[in-house]
């Protein structure tokens, strides 16, 4: 038979629709039957080959996927076992096997190598072996077996990758981000070696002992291969969920991917679940940031602090998370450092740099605040002439020493001087512009020399570092130390150490500070009384990092001698002595000794005010440290005038607007408001009104806090009017503010006119108002939210108002079932629990309410324990079940009660008429007859005059009860 | 490994039927070798296999070194032994496994959507039975077969490198694919 003739036939014959191919067979094979047979079994064959056979390649590695064999040995090394596989090849634990020493090590083997690789393994291989940092699992050995392949041996880390100890030991928000920081540390280390990691993933770090450690650092590029094909190959091997959308792309290898898979690392640590899954976004064309939500947002409802950490995460954390994973490149913080400084603003409570609206601040109950290092161009410019004179006093001590003081002030003179002021066109120079213009002389070396010149590179970082420039403060401080001219005193070295430490306890490198501070104190002893000062400086900054490190029982010892020491060395009156006093009062107050904590804050102002009169930055450090400690101690008009008197220094200070002042400010506006003095917290915030105004243009929100603040209190003191007007401002405030936060942030203000709305009876809009705040709720929160529960209870309790009791019981039963079973003795838990027992009454279910009213106490007993107002409504709904239950004499001292302390609230607060109400109604059971007299004459015109329903419902209550 | 590799291609292509058996023995080799690894590493059993024979190429040879008639031995012979291969551990892994009974005639894609155990080693030795039935009589068509099959190549890949249209090619595969299937169930 004719093979080409078939070939041709057979070809034409497929083409032919299958109804067709007979007639299509009789007209081309004519005779032929042995043609035709041959056409009619290929065309049957290929009708159900189709598809078929087209995925050998697959079927073999099925077939060979257990044909591997685990080798003996690598060099040196004795392979003990296999640890696992991964995308680039094999990994075995091994031990070293020359009779040396007792080592184990991971060994990695390559599965491709190529000669791309092998040279590329060479070269790096060099580079990987100084890369020495204790984050950093270290490369010890590498070669290449018989067949040719590479292996590398590197530091075997026994530990739990980091997302499984995360979550074992239920680490919170702060030292999650602490451990992420000690990350970053490493990563940071590396990229100043060249080295980018570039597959920075949840099982590349595990955690030993507490401390984070980096596997494979540089493994990938290693791997990277120069022509495009295999690149992909090596893409498909990375795990694409941490991988950075240019890489995935094929784009080069820059530190960058590593600041996206440490964003996105940040994103799963902190919120418990990935931000996406490549596969199920369909690759890498799909991704944007649209697709991602914030962390916020994704926290996972199994984490048992899952509300608290939603509110926490909500806003800037959720900034720095999304601009660290920013899918362009130039939208992504420039380096790790970046993204890392970002992470200390935010632990310090400072604002942060990444884009959207800079940071104003939270207010009241929201905001946690540690005010360290103040950037203020006031703070540079008294240590720059502090450093005069210091170095003038220390001229005293020996003539020598006057040539650097000398220089010390020309070079601060000189700043000020080479400062154009043309150029600046009448602004005033910002602390930055001042230290740069410092920074750019010490480089050109126009001023001072050999020691002058290493101390005031020290002192210049030092500066940096206070105005928050972190990068350059630690590079001109490494440089002081490393490079000090031969001749640097070693008081000067000390002295630079001491700067050092202190930088590391602000970024929590606590055993770093501790070193450096150790080195300082010998450096400074050696010095003799040139050296007591910063001797002095170095043990605080030791004990000070002892604290911050959550051991100020060990801080406390080494503190009480220092200030037994200091006060013979420097005298009682001394800064010295005064920071000892300081750093004994933090000491104290951790370690929750609060008599001890304000005896000591009282001692540091009292020397400050002795030292630099009442007017300093030291005395408002002291001074919210003390009110702090008082208000933990539950001391509140002391914070409050402790509070006080902070606002007035701070003013004076920094100034009436600055970000200190009005924090200061809004603190104490917010402890008036907690003792229930709505008037004067009104007083205050509208005074504070007026700074914000001015201000509107750049913190719109800050003014819509503001109006909130004013709002509630308007409806304290029971003037709704004012209320709805400063309330709704809030909300049209918010509701020009684009952000992706503002729709959020403005439910506070939102769920306060459903507050008020109720307050004035206008149940429907309140309705409606509650309704749209439990929307915006559940977009953000969880079911079990705190803040979604407790709107569900507003909305149950104007459902009772509205006389519709039964759905009231429903709603506030879903509720509570709902809330977290976590927050069990909270206030929303309390009020849930006694709105229900109301709702109840109201349905006619008297022997339920009973149970929950009791509940409700049980819970407040706890929740309310410092709040008389919040816990008078849990004795008035006692008093209410009482009523019902026809023991008028039980009912009586719980209203009593009540009514003490609802006595600060305006007559025509419907708190106040409800307990008078009821008050009236237990006097009458009783036949007290003269009580009740004064008490009607008090209430009726109130409840005659309002037009709220409610109000109604009382007067019914009053006449037919 | 040296550029040997360049003589012995052209050697083997050239009809020298040793050259051929030492380029067949390296290959086998190297191919092993570069399997054991890559499956062993892999996190699944099916990842990248297609480029085992591409592994093997950039391992032992350089761009340089074969033109397109020795890229084309190189491949035709290292099909051959990624064959080899297959059926040296298919036939290891059916002695270890297999108890008697009779070969059901599933169809291969049947088994492809199965996981990898599920894949019974019968399937590749009936599929090496069915090649060497049809090299007898149409060797043009079972080459290609081998080549789609065991070097992970795509036709048009396949098809530059004969120098041939990837419609005639396309025809071709067609038509070996019928041949072959005819030959396993009919």
């Amino acid at each position: 038979m004719d093979d080409e003739r078939l070939d041709a036939l057979f070809a034409e014959a497929v083409t032919v629709p299958p109804s067709g191919r007979a007639r299509w067979l009789d007209a081309h094979c004519g005779d032929d039957a042995q043609l035709r047979r041959e056409l009619e079994r290929l065309l049957a064959a290929d009708a159900i080959a189709e598809g078929v056979l087209e995925h050998a390649p697959e079927l073999l590695a099925d077939n060979m996927a257990d044909a591997a064999e685990i080798p003996q040995r690598f060099g040196i090394w004795r392979v003990l076992g296999a640890l696992g596989a991964g995308g680039m090849g094999e990994v075995w634990l091994a031990e070293r096997d020359d009779g040396q020493f007792r080592q184990r090590a991971a060994i990695k083997q390559v599965a491709f190598p190529t000669p791309g690789l092998l040279r590329r393994f060479r070269e790096e291989r060099q580079i990987l072996a100084r890369l020495e940092h204790p984050g950093i699992a270290r490369l010890i050995d590498g070669g290449v077996d018989e067949s040719g392949c590479p292996w590398l041996a590197m530091e075997y880390v026994e530990g739990a990758p980091i997302t499984r100890w995360v979550r074992e030991h239920a680490s919170n928000v702060r030292d999650t981000i602490g451990l992420v920081l000690r990350i970053c540390d490493a990563v940071q280390f590396a990229h100043r070696n060249l080295i980018v990691h570039s597959d920075i993933k949840p099982s590349n770090i595990l955690v030993a002992r507490d401390t984070p450690k980096l596997l494979d650092f540089g493994i990938a590029k290693v791997l990277a291969q120069d022509d495009t094909e295999r690149t992909r190959t090596m893409v498909q091997l990375l795990t694409p969920d941490y991988a950075a959308p240019e890489l995935l792309a094929g784009g080069a290898i820059t530190t960058s991917v590593d600041v996206y898979a440490l964003g996105v690392l940040l994103y799963e640590l902190l919120g418990g679940s990935k931000p996406y899954r490549l596969s199920a976004l369909g690759g890498a064309a799909a991704l944007n940031s649209a697709n991602i939500k914030p962390p916020s947002a994704a926290v996972d409802s199994a984490l048992p602090d899952a509300h608290a950490r939603r509110r926490m995460l909500h806003g800037d954390l959720d900034r720095i998370v999304l601009t660290a994973m920013a899918q362009e490149q130039a939208r992504r913080y420039a380096s790790v450092e970046a993204l890392a400084a970002d992470l200390r603003n935010w632990l310090a409570g400072r604002a942060i740099n990444a884009r959207g609206h800079g940071r104003w601040y939270r207010f009241g109950k929201f905001v946690s605040r540690h005010r360290v290092g103040v950037a203020a161009t006031l703070v540079v410019f008294a240590v720059l002439l502090s450093a005069t004179i210091y170095s003038t006093r220390q001229a005293q001590i020996a003539r020598m020493q006057a040539s650097r003081a000398n220089a010390v002030r020309d070079f601060v003179v000189g700043v000020f001087e080479q400062t154009d002021p043309d150029a600046r066109q009448g602004k005033p120079i910002t602390a930055h512009e001042l230290l740069d213009q410092g920074d750019r002389q010490l480089a050109q070396g126009s001023i001072g020399a050999g020691a002058s010149r290493t101390e005031m590179q020290g002192l210049i970082g030092h500066l940096y570092w206070l105005i928050g420039d972190y990068p350059k403060a630690t590079s001109l401080m490494h440089d002081a130390i490393a490079h000090a001219a031969p001749a640097t005193p070693a008081e000067v070295r000390a002295r630079n150490l001491v700067y050092l430490a202190r930088s590391e306890g602000e970024k929590e490198l606590f055993k770093a500070a501790r070193n450096h501070a150790r080195q300082a104190e010998a450096l400074a002893l050696r010095a003799g009384p040139a050296g007591a000062s910063a001797a002095s400086d170095a043990r605080r900054v030791y004990a000070n990092a002892l604290t911050l490190d959550g051991n100020a029982k060990a801080a406390e010892p080494i503190l009480r001698q220092a200030l037994e020491e200091d006060r013979a060395r420097f005298g009682a009156h001394s800064q010295a002595v005064a920071d000892d006093l300081t750093e004994l009062a933090r000491a104290t107050h951790e370690l929750s000794r609060y008599d001890d904590s304000i005896a000591f804050s009282r001692q540091a102002i009292s020397t400050e005010t002795t030292l630099h009169g009442r007017v300093s930055s030291q005395a408002i450090t002291n001074l919210e440290l003390l009110a702090s400690t008082e208000d933990h101690a539950g001391d509140l008009k002391s914070a409050e005038r402790d509070l006080l008197e902070t606002v007035k220094l701070a003013a004076q200070v920094y100034g009436p607007t600055h970000r200190e002042t009005i924090a200061a400010r809004t603190d104490l506006y917010f402890t008036y408001y907690r003792e229930a003095r709505y008037a004067d917290a009104l007083a205050g915030h509208l005074e504070l009104l007026k700074l914000v105004d001015v201000m509107a243009k750049d913190r719109p929100e800050q003014l819509a806090y503001e109006w909130n603040f004013i709002a509630i209190d308007y409806m304290q003191l029971a003037r709704y009017g004012e209320a709805l007007q400063a309330e709704q401002r809030s909300l049209a405030i918010w509701a020009g503010i684009h952000s992706s936060d503002s729709e959020y942030a403005s439910n506070d203000s939102r769920t306060n006119l459903g507050d008020l709305l109720t307050r004035m009876g206008r149940f429907k809009e309140a309705e409606s108002t509650y309704a749209e705040a439990i929307r915006i709720e559940r977009k953000n929160d969880p079911a079990d939210s705190e803040w979604l529960n407790r709107d569900l209870g507003d909305l149950g309790n104007v459902y009772r108002l509205e006389h519709r009791a039964p759905e009231a019981v429903a709603i506030i039963t879903r509720a509570l079932h709902a809330l977290s079973p976590k927050l069990a003795q909270v206030p929303v838990r309390a009020y849930l629990q006694s709105s229900l027992a109301l709702a109840q009454l109201d349905a006619g279910d008297l022997a339920s309410a009973e149970i929950s009213a009791a509940r409700a106490e049980q819970i407040g007993r706890i929740a309310y324990k410092d709040a008389p107002l919040s816990f008078s409504a849990l004795q008035y709904i006692s008093a209410r079940v009482a009523l019902a239950r026809n023991q008028p004499a039980e009912a009586e001292p719980l209203l009593l009660a009540a009514y003490a302390a609802r006595k600060v609230l305006a007559p025509n607060d419907p708190r106040m008429a409800e307990v008078q109400v009821a008050l009236i109604r237990a006097l009458e059971l009783q036949g007290k007859r003269n009580q009740v007299k004064s008490l009607r004459a008090q209430v009726e015109p109130v409840l005659v005059a309002s037009r709220s329903p409610y109000f109604a419902d009382l007067r019914r209550q009053l006449d037919h009860p | 490994m040296d550029t040997d590799i360049t003589a012995l291609v052209r050697a083997a292509g050239g009809g020298d039927a040793a050259a051929r058996d030492a380029l067949f023995a390296l290959l086998y080799d190297e191919l092993k070798r570069i399997a054991r690894k890559q499956l062993h590493g892999a996190s699944s059993p099916t990842l990248n296999t297609t480029g085992l024979v591409h592994d093997a190429y950039l391992k032992l040879a350089t761009p340089e070194s074969l033109n397109l008639q020795g890229r084309k031995h190189f491949f035709v012979v290292a099909a051959k032994a990624m064959r080899q291969i297959a059926i040296d551990h298919a036939r290891a892994r059916a002695a270890g496994k297999r108890g008697g009974g009779s070969v059901h005639a599933v169809a291969l894609d049947d088994a492809i959507d199965q996981p990898a155990q599920a894949v019974a080693p019968d399937k590749l030795l009936e599929l090496d039975r069915a090649l060497t039935t049809l090299e007898a009589s149409q060797p043009r068509l079972s080459s290609l077969i081998e080549l789609r099959f065991f070097t992970g190549l795509d036709l048009a890949e396949i098809a530059a490198m004969q120098d041939v249209s990837e419609r005639t090619l396309n025809r071709d595969w067609r038509r070996a694919r019928a041949e072959l299937y005819a030959v396993m169930y009919s």
